[in-house]
């Protein structure tokens, strides 16, 4: 598929800016005039993937977080965010809904099940040691 | 985001303003439980319907609350008339342990 548009941005781990990631990606896609509901399902698949930057990729440490956010012809959306923090060890196990190596009070191991419910399809590679990518797709409806 | 919490008897509400995720989560459960330390409540309220955004970090917020009121047979409501927001709320079960609430 023919790439239109595409925006890449950096930001460090500090949970202030989950709100900046969110609210970027949302202004970036806005030039495909989504709806509403649309807009509101990526804000928080977006807020899901950089949270668990900040809370499992990074820990206590600090490290940058990218995200690629790319449009393709026929309103495809691809968001990819981006650690370079621990990894996950088995990410079929992560990704099952309540899995959570955090704590219980904090969290609640449903953050890709969220990022699955709101986007059309989500991949996630990740390899201890090296970080985590998670591409997120959502194909838009057809403009009006 | 904003929290305004409110006490009428046994009863302790909790309004949300603006945006709840999970770098708002820390001070929001701070000051529900410091309240809910000082009194005797048997029903706490948590007010959505202010909220512009959500994500699952509220799952955790809401469900250790009601580990909290459930010991003392407390009952926990969550309002909120967002069908996306009720959406993450429900995808987590949430809705065995509290009632949640359109308005
Ligand atoms: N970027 C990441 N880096 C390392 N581990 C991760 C990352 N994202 C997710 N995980 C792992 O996957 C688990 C499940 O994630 P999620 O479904 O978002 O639930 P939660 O964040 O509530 O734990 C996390 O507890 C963590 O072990
Ligand atoms: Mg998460």
């Amino acid at each position: 598929m023919k790439i239109i548009n595409e925006m890449k941005i950096d930001f460090l781990s500090k949970s202030s800016n989950e709100s900046f990631g969110r609210v970027a990606v949302s202004a970036f896609v806005s030039q495909l005039d989504p709806t509403v509901a649309e807009l509101s399902d990526i804000k928080t698949a977006v807020s899901e993937a950089v949270t668990n930057c900040i809370v499992h990729g990074y820990e206590h440490t600090y490290g940058i977080i990218s995200v690629i956010v790319r449009i393709f012809e026929s309103r495809v959306v691809e968001i990819s965010v981006i650690d370079r923090g621990k990894g996950i060890e088995n990410v079929e196990k992560a990704m099952e809904p309540m899995f959570t190596t955090g704590n219980a009070e904090e969290r609640s191991g449903m953050g890709f099940t969220v990022m699955e419910t709101f986007m059309d399809k989500i991949k996630v590679i990740s390899k201890p040691a090296d970080g985590t990518k998670v591409i997120m797709i959502k194909k838009l409806c057809a403009d009006t | 985001m904003q929290l305004n919490l409110t006490a009428d008897g046994t009863t302790l509400t909790a309004i949300f303003l603006g945006e709840l995720d999970h770098h708002a989560c820390p001070d929001a459960r701070e000051r529900i439980d410091m309240k809910l330390n000082g009194g005797i409540y048997n029903k706490l309220i948590f007010d959505f319907r202010g909220l512009t955004f959500m994500d699952s970090s509220a799952i955790a917020l809401v469900m250790g609350r009601y580990k909290y009121m459930s010991v003392l047979n407390g009952k926990v409501y969550v309002v909120t008339g967002d069908a996306k927001m009720k959406k993450i709320l429900v995808l987590a079960g949430l809705d065995r342990y509290v009632t949640i609430l359109d308005n």
